[in-house]
């Protein structure tokens, strides 16, 4: 029960961590297209690690990886990425 | 010394059946011809470009991993840039993906 003395309510912390690491990756491909679109916005910027969680390791693997593929054309520079059929 | 490598290749889809075996033996060939051991081709096959290159839309995707010599790489992007088949090449070092050289 609340009282008045709880203070301002607590949001429930979730959902940070290094989605990489719960995978048990130790390289992050720049091939794997699926996986690196998660971590890039609508327009293509890769998410600061602040948001996803992502540890600090894995986040430099990780930009490695989006602007290698991009490199290819698999993700784009800018812009939004049409799924493919 | 021989490292391992991983040649990215967006091929033209213009090419037809024929053209496109011929253009992956072409590429074999200047790899050889460079020092170097062809290794293994994994083939996606056609899909969209997520922008475009030179007016292409589409291409080929082939990956192929090699060994070679680190010094023969800069002669080896200088040759596959002037092909005008291939319409975007990459090479990355594998020394830093273990399982991947496999």
């Amino acid at each position: 029960m609340r009282t008045m003395d709880d203070g301002p309510q607590r949001r429930e912390r979730h959902g940070k961590f290094c989605r990489f690491c719960q995978d048990k990756l130790v390289h992050i491909d720049y091939k794997d297209e699926k996986r690196l679109l998660r971590f890039v916005t609508e327009q293509g910027k890769i998410i600061p690690r602040r948001v996803t969680g992502t540890c600090a390791r894995h986040q430099r693997q990780l930009a490695a990886a989006v602007k290698r593929a991009r490199q290819i054309a698999l993700l784009p520079y800018v812009g939004k990425h049409h799924t493919h059929s | 010394m021989a490292r391992n490598y991983e040649g990215a290749f967006i091929l033209s889809a213009n090419l037809d059946e024929a053209g496109l075996t011929q253009e992956l033996a072409r590429i074999e060939e200047i790899v050889v011809r460079e020092g170097g051991a062809v290794k293994q081709w994994d083939k996606w096959g056609r899909r969209r470009l997520a922008f475009e290159i030179a007016g292409h839309t589409d291409g080929f995707y082939a990956f192929l991993t090699f060994e070679g010599d680190p010094a023969s790489i800069t002669r080896l992007t200088q040759t596959f840039r002037l092909d005008e088949n291939i319409v975007r090449f990459m090479c990355v070092s594998l020394g830093d993906q273990p399982q991947a050289g496999a």
